[in-house]
């Protein structure tokens, strides 16, 4: 078995140069890594009598359900990790929350930098040295220690991030005016703005610039990065909600309030179990709709990772479904280096006839608790004050 | 296709006497068409008045006596094995729900073993005893919409029972998972006794039509409605007058006395667990047993999946819907990866990998959780059945029926406390899918509240 800091090199180097094709040697050492390091992964792949020396297909390497998160420790680090995101809990509220154990951040930092560079920031190389206002709707870090999501907007305003960019989320909510303020000064400035916070967070806000009749036309170079899909924002009956069912209603809805041009406007689906996250374009593509109606209905085509797989299973069975069929997503994520790569969801997805490198996500399936960031990177807004 | 097109168009729906639709629908319904009024809200008031008007004529020209002979009359003629109708219902219901077609058939003519004349007329006795004792006399609402759940087949038999004991008229709306079984049951009887076709009616339309929903609630007296929760919710928003108890759970308890023969109470409790797919109100979702018998929980936990094992061969198992399978995915790794507490699950099959068959989930935590259903099950150990029973407080009056293996001296002392959580239903385990009509009508009270609704003007609510 390789070293693994050899690992992490070769891991490293398949991520910066996004290269699909050494995945699936690589996937097979990074099981026998966990398989030998990850004593609960170990007992759980040994009870299905999978063993790293019996498998040469990436496809057959166990996938450890999101509820493991749960109830076990999945490390490969003998002591327990400095970082630890947890999933946001549930609508219930003393549901356990998922954790994920990160013993080295260089492989998550690697995927979520290559990802963002290709999907939401492609106009700003690093190299470049170029930034870009960033105003999150999250409450900030210090805040939200434990939270993936808001780890991974911190990485961006690192990376990215000019000087000004800041977070304007607090614990307790969103004070829209605040936002407000920061995009008119950014229009009064010329500068371009990239905004970011959960599709929840977004819609509420957009409400209250409904009430208050603002809207403005962002700065060409301007863009929106929305997470969570429909996550926490139930409760709400009003009608810009509705669009929230609809990708195309939820665009409408942000050019008609920030002036942005559809392709600017970045939906990304992300779990705190995995390092990976998936980016999908404004453009809902014409691609073949599932035929199961209870479901909602797909907004557009995710980007897969030139370093990750995803396979869509038949939850009885544990095989593949057909292109064109529903079933569940299950990812296999090397960036999960000291945890565990191939995790199984709760999220159901299908994959389109002749697309390999891309899902559409329909949603959780029906009595699978409610539960990711949008719940706890505060979605929810401050009443708004008298005087507004 | 040979099939579909011989038993084609199949009428899902009974209307009284001289009343037609202006248009039928003919909608595929598992392995058949079946044919489905095109109608709107104003045709169904209209059903709605037809069956007031009929209820007018008809009930107080019809004794008990004569219900009695009638329902009896069509049981049996269900009851034997070359009956049209129920060869029909029997070809048909088990694409429709997926249920093995001997569950489904051993569930019809238990239903229908039900309806003698004896057990009726006993049955009407103590209901008006009971009655009679709260000053009360056994007459229902003139006109009932009676909304039938949708996981059980043959359920609207009781319903339809129900009605005429408590001397309503009803119209029945059945469940897409088996919208025939209430039109031919329907059809029998009225076959018997004319009168009786326009005493009921049947006819499905889908929840999204809320205009006739609103309609028929409107005109009617009252609801009647098993079913989930959101059914219920959904139906109260047209009507007030509902009648409902919302999605309830079932479990058992097995004391560390019963646990001698612990292969045939596990085979006992397997067939509880497996009668239609755990999908109805008297499934048990876990079971308590106690320690210190002869063998452990977890080791009895270990029988419960060989022997759903074993009753797979009866009654292979059904498809298992996305939802579910995930929902057991997700539950089988939490319990696996809690083994350090000592939580566990079993299957019949080695291959876990696969659902089929379905799972047993050995968990020492006490607190209750229902399952995803399709054969799987809690296996809880409890250090005594006080402990069990005061695990299961957070599931007071949310319980539909308590299935237990206790001696007698220990039932009785338990009785108290079983009866403080709320069942409608104590029962020795192997029983609790079989419950007889009186426990429908009479312990789960569709009589009484039909009743009570007339004559108090209020409907328990759910």
């Amino acid at each position: 078995m390789p070293s693994v800091a050899s690992l992490e090199s070769r891991l490293l180097d398949m991520i910066e140069r996004a290269d699909p094709t050494r995945f699936d040697l690589l996937a097979l050492e990074v099981f026998a890594y966990q398989y030998a390091k990850n004593r609960p992964y170990r007992l759980f792949c040994d009870r299905r009598g999978l063993k790293p020396d019996q498998i040469t297909d990436w496809r057959r390497i166990p996938a450890v359900p999101t509820s493991a998160f749960k109830v076990a420790d999945l490390t490969c680090s003998p002591e327990r990790p400095s970082t630890v995101f947890l999933t946001s809990g549930t609508t219930q509220g003393t549901e356990r929350r998922g954790r994920h154990l990160i013993a080295d951040l260089a492989p998550a930092h690697a995927a979520i930098v290559a990802s963002a560079q290709a999907h939401l920031f492609p106009d700003l190389p690093l190299s470049s040295g170029r930034r870009l206002l960033i105003l999150s709707l999250t409450p900030p870090p210090s805040q939200r220690q434990n939270s993936s999501l808001i780890h991974m907007i911190d990485l961006f305003m690192q990376r990215w991030g000019a000087p000004d960019s800041r977070y304007l989320g607090q614990s307790d909510g969103l004070d829209g005016t605040v936002l407000t303020a920061a995009l008119d000064r950014a229009v009064a400035e010329g500068q371009p703005v990239a905004l970011i916070g959960t599709t929840a967070a977004f819609v509420r806000w957009f409400e209250q610039s409904a009430a208050r009749g603002w809207r403005i036309t962002l700065p060409f170079g301007s863009r929106l990065m929305d997470t969570g899909g429909r996550k926490g924002i139930d409760g709400l009956q009003t009608v810009s909600l509705d669009a929230i069912d609809h990708r195309e209603l939820f665009l409408a809805t942000c050019e008609r309030f920030l002036g942005l041009p559809a392709h600017a406007v970045i939906n990304e689906y992300g779990m705190t179990e995995l390092s990976c996250q998936f980016y999908m374009g404004a453009r809902a593509e014409a691609l073949p709709r599932p035929p199961m109606p209870p479901y909602p209905k797909p907004i557009g085509l995710y980007t897969i990772p030139p370093w990750v797989r995803v396979r869509v299973i038949d939850p009885a069975t544990g095989d593949d479904v057909p292109p064109g069929q529903p079933g569940l997503l299950c990812h296999y994520d090397p960036a999960n280096l000291h945890s565990v790569m191939a995790v199984q969801t709760d999220d159901l997805g299908m994959k389109p006839p002749g697309v390999i490198d891309g899902f559409h996500l329909l949603g959780r399936v029906a009595g699978a608790e409610l539960r990711g960031c949008s719940l706890d990177a505060s979605a929810s807004l401050l009443p708004l004050p008298a005087s507004a | 296709m040979t099939a579909v097109r011989q038993l084609a168009a199949l009428q899902a729906f009974h209307l009284p006497a001289t009343m037609t639709p202006s248009a039928v629908r003919t909608v595929p319904c598992g392995p058949v068409a079946v044919e489905l009024p095109d109608e709107g809200a104003p045709f169904y008031r209209a059903v709605v008045e037809r069956l007031r008007s009929a209820h007018t004529s008809v009930m107080p020209q019809l004794t008990d006596e004569q219900t009695i002979t009638l329902l009896a009359e069509a049981a049996k003629h269900w009851r034997h094995p070359d009956h049209p109708a129920r060869r029909q219902a029997l070809s048909i219901l088990p694409t429709l729900t997926g249920y093995a077609p001997r569950m489904i058939e051993e569930g019809l003519d238990h239903r229908l073993a039900q309806l003698t004349p004896e057990r009726l007329a006993r049955l009407i006795d103590d209901a008006d005893n009971r009655l009679a004792r709260q000053d009360r006399i056994r007459q229902g609402p003139p006109v009932a919409l009676v909304v039938v759940a949708g996981h059980i087949p043959g359920l609207a038999i009781d319903d339809i029972t129900g009605l005429l004991l408590a001397r309503s008229a009803g119209l029945i709306r059945p469940s897409i998972r088996d919208p025939i079984t209430p039109a031919l049951f329907v059809r029998t009887l009225a076959e018997i006794d004319p009168r009786i076709g326009g005493l009921l009616a049947v006819a499905w339309w889908p929840r999204e039509a809320g205009a006739i929903t609103a309609a028929v609630g409107a005109a009617v007296d009252v609801v009647v409605a098993s079913g989930e929760d959101d059914t219920i919710i959904e139906l109260s928003r047209h009507t007030p007058r509902i009648i409902g108890d919302g999605h309830r759970w079932s479990v058992a308890l097995i004391g560390a006395e019963a646990l001698t023969d612990a292969d045939a109470l596990a085979a006992s409790l397997a067939r509880d667990v497996c009668w239609y797919e755990q999908q109805g109100c008297l499934s048990p979702h876990l079971v308590y047993v106690e320690e210190g018998g002869p063998i452990t929980p977890r080791l009895f936990a270990k029988q419960m999946a060989a022997a759903l094992g074993r009753q797979a061969h009866q009654w292979p198992p059904a498809a298992v819907p996305i939802e579910a399978a995930s929902a057991i995915l997700q539950l089988r790794a939490d319990v696996e990866f809690r083994a350090t507490t000592g939580a566990d699950f079993f299957t019949p099959s080695p291959s876990i990998s696969r659902l089929a068959g379905g799972t047993v989930l050995y968990d020492p935590d006490p607190a209750p959780r229902p399952s995803p259903g399709y054969r799987t099950l809690w296996v809880k150990p409890a250090a005594s059945m006080d402990t069990a029973l005061d695990a299961l407080t957070p599931w007071r009056g949310r319980i539909e029926s308590i299935g237990a293996a206790l001696s007698d001296e220990r039932l009785a002392a338990l009785r108290p406390s079983i009866s403080h959580l709320g069942p409608s239903r104590l029962t020795p385990i192997g029983t609790m899918q079989e419950p007889p009509l009186r426990w429908r009508l009479l312990d789960q009270g569709l009589l009484f509240k039909l009743t009570t609704w007339t004559q108090t003007n209020s409907a328990t609510s759910f």
